[in-house]
């Protein structure tokens, strides 16, 4: 993975800042470093470095007071007209990057003045302060990037509101080295950076599981009772509130909840249901543990339960005692300390940085009902006598069809996100999604797949490349929760049915093996393709399809 | 009073760490012409470097004065005093 640093001030201290952090986490990159304040002629000629090397990911980090630093301090009348000319000028620079780099990612710092100014009593006094202009530049900014597909903002400006510029900047690096940012500023900056580059790789923790007692309440509910554990809209109780309502917005978004905790399952599920300001019900749960069982066997449960790996996991409770036994039987599970005053609970949550998403499509948001009606899938499974039955119970619907543009997002992410079922690991962006929906040679299709449960949204996707009287497929990809429902063969089939209408001969296909995507190490062979050394194919006019009649296709 | 040789040891572990040589390579007498990862970059990481193992801060007429092992000790140790 390539990433580009650019800038008008001297990227290089971010830059070796961010390799140390990106190696630490084993990340494999190579890292480019644009020369001092290189940023226009690179961005303007074709030629230049940055579209050389073809980068997968592009910093682009310019310094506002640097950018604007004359205008500021001139005596002109029309001083936000000039001002926000200058701003434009540079966004049409931003959009000729994003124009010239389609399948780049490109992230793009918000803006900010390094050096104090809120202090003078002048500002919000008169109509053009230091930080009326920064919030017009931002405003400018952030319409700009909305209307682009590779660009996204980094809010370095909330890191400095919150770390502060006198911890973060240091005066003779500006003049010593024309970089403004201090040693602690350079590592809180490569470290928002590599959050960003972690939610673009779609690297994230997908479930909280948590204690009870002390956790999600103040007390022990076994002896304090339901009237009298720390829990309410007001006073020290607010901040398990407040802690459970930071928690529900993570659910929201769709991260899943379990809880693991030695109590009294009947007391707990009372109290979830009975007491008002339990803003957690049973419901959001996709998993409840609650027994007096080793937390570690409980753990494995859960982990075996919603078919997650152990690294997808984190653990939040109270007890030192009970982080360390997951912390040594499950080293992968992140297990931080809660801090040890309840009232820093809510702040906790809010600084956890391992839920970073760049988007969030709509399967996101809904991402929590499907692996519950997953788990009661499996439920069904385990009480259905043969796998046809099974099939059948579940009432099956696939829409299946080529990509429009409402699928792009979602189908981008499949291809960055999804490992296990996915033949050639092939990761696109949302503009290379786009350019294969525009190319004749190439078809995008989708799945989405509804059943007695619930939606599951797009769970297929799979790219096609037309060359002569064969088509290959370049992209074959299914999410893991729809898998072992056949419902892979029933794109397939859509797939073949749509090239046979094409005229075509000949379908190939191609397994790459990676560390992860065993399971589909089979999928040719296991519908009647024939091949050898990873590439398959079949002749179309002889090929029977395999029959899938438990789901009704719709298109 | 510090320890001067006890200071003379960290700043020469500094010197290795910034510019990824061994201990035993950094000499006392070596001055940015030896060094060859010691440009004008290297020099930022290590006066950041050396500023985070001493707790120090340096002036700007410090870190411009810094040209070799021996003159970065000295100048250590006199901020140190002064402090």
């Amino acid at each position: 993975m390539k990433v580009y640093f650019l800038g008008n001030y001297t990227q290089n201290l971010v830059s070796d800042t961010f390799i140390r952090f990106a190696k630490a986490q084993n990340f494999d990159i190579t890292v480019y470093t644009s020369g001092f304040n290189q940023y226009r002629q690179e961005i303007i000629n074709p030629n230049s470095p940055l579209y050389r090397h073809s980068p997968d990911v592009v910093f682009l980090s310019v310094d506002l007071f640097t950018l604007t630093e004359d205008i500021i301090y001139s005596n002109a009348k029309n001083l936000s007209g000039v001002f926000e000319e200058r701003i434009s000028d540079f966004l049409q620079l931003l959009k000729t990057l994003d124009e010239n780099l389609t399948g780049t990612q490109i992230f793009i710092d918000n803006f900010f003045f390094f050096r104090p100014v809120t202090m003078a009593t002048i500002e919000y006094n008169s109509p053009f302060g230091y930080l009326q202009l920064e919030n017009i530049a931002n405003t400018m900014l952030t319409e700009m990037v909305a209307g682009t597909g590779n660009l996204k903002i980094v809010n370095v400006k909330s890191l400095v509101d919150q770390k502060g510029a006198e911890n973060l900047f240091d005066e003779r690096m500006h003049y010593l080295a024309k970089s403004h940012w201090s040693q602690k500023g350079l590592q809180d900056l490569a470290g928002l950076y590599l959050r960003y580059f972690k939610a673009y790789k779609g690297i994230r923790k997908k479930c909280v599981v948590l204690d009870l007692d002390n956790t999600l309440w103040g007390g022990i509910i076994g002896d304090d009772g339901i009237e009298n554990i720390k829990l309410s809209n007001d006073g020290e109780g607010k901040a398990f509130y407040d802690f459970q309502r930071e928690l529900l917005k993570l659910y929201n978004r769709g991260i899943l909840l379990a809880i693991n905790s030695k109590n009294t399952e009947e007391i707990v599920v009372e109290t979830m249901e009975k007491h008002p300001y339990m803003l957690l019900k049973p419901d959001h749960f996709i998993s409840m543990k609650i027994n007096w069982n080793n937390k570690a066997q409980n753990m494995e449960e859960i982990a075996d339960e919603i078919n997650l790996g152990l690294d997808s996991l984190v653990f939040l409770d109270d007890s030192e005692f009970e982080r360390e036994v997951i912390r040594n039987k499950f080293p992968e599970i992140y297990t931080p300390a809660l801090p040890k005053d309840f009232s820093e609970y809510p702040n906790f949550i809010r600084n956890l940085d391992v839920f970073d998403f760049l988007s969030l499509t709509g399967d996101d948001f809904a991402r929590n009902k499907m692996y519950k009606s997953n788990v009661q899938r499996n439920k069904l499974r385990k009480s259905t006598m043969n796998i046809e039955d099974f099939y059948y119970s579940l009432d099956m619907e696939a829409t299946i069809n080529k990509t429009t543009p409402f699928q792009v997002p979602r189908i981008a992410q499949m291809t960055q996100k999804t490992n296990q079922f996915n033949l050639r690991t092939q990761r696109y962006t949302e503009s290379d999604i786009k350019r294969f929906m525009e190319d004749e040679n190439h078809e995008v299709y989708f799945l989405s797949l509804a059943d007695k449960f619930g939606d599951n949204g797009i769970v297929g996707t799979a790219i096609i490349n037309i060359d002569g009287e064969a088509a290959f497929i370049d992209s074959f990809i299914f999410s893991c929760r729809a898998l072992g429902r056949t419902a892979e063969t029933a794109l397939l089939n859509y797939i073949i049915d749509d090239v046979k209408s094409k005229g075509l001969k000949k379908l190939e296909g191609e397994y790459l093996p990676t560390k992860k995507n065993m399971p589909c190490k089979d999928f040719y062979k296991d519908h009647g393709f024939e091949g050898k050394g990873g590439k398959w194919g079949i002749n179309l006019d002889d090929y029977q399809h395999k029959h899938i009649p438990w789901i009704k296709v719709f298109s | 009073m510090h320890n001067k040789e006890e200071i003379t040891k960290r700043v020469i572990n500094v010197f290795a760490n910034s510019f990824n040589m061994d201990e035993s390579k950094v000499k006392i007498s070596d001055t940015k012409k030896d060094i060859e990862l010691w440009d004008s970059i290297g020099h930022l990481h290590l006066i950041m470097n050396i500023e985070l193992e001493f707790e120090i801060r340096l002036s700007v007429d410090e870190i411009n004065g810094i040209n070799s092992v021996e003159n970065c000790i000295k100048i250590i140790n006199k901020s140190l005093d002064g402090n």
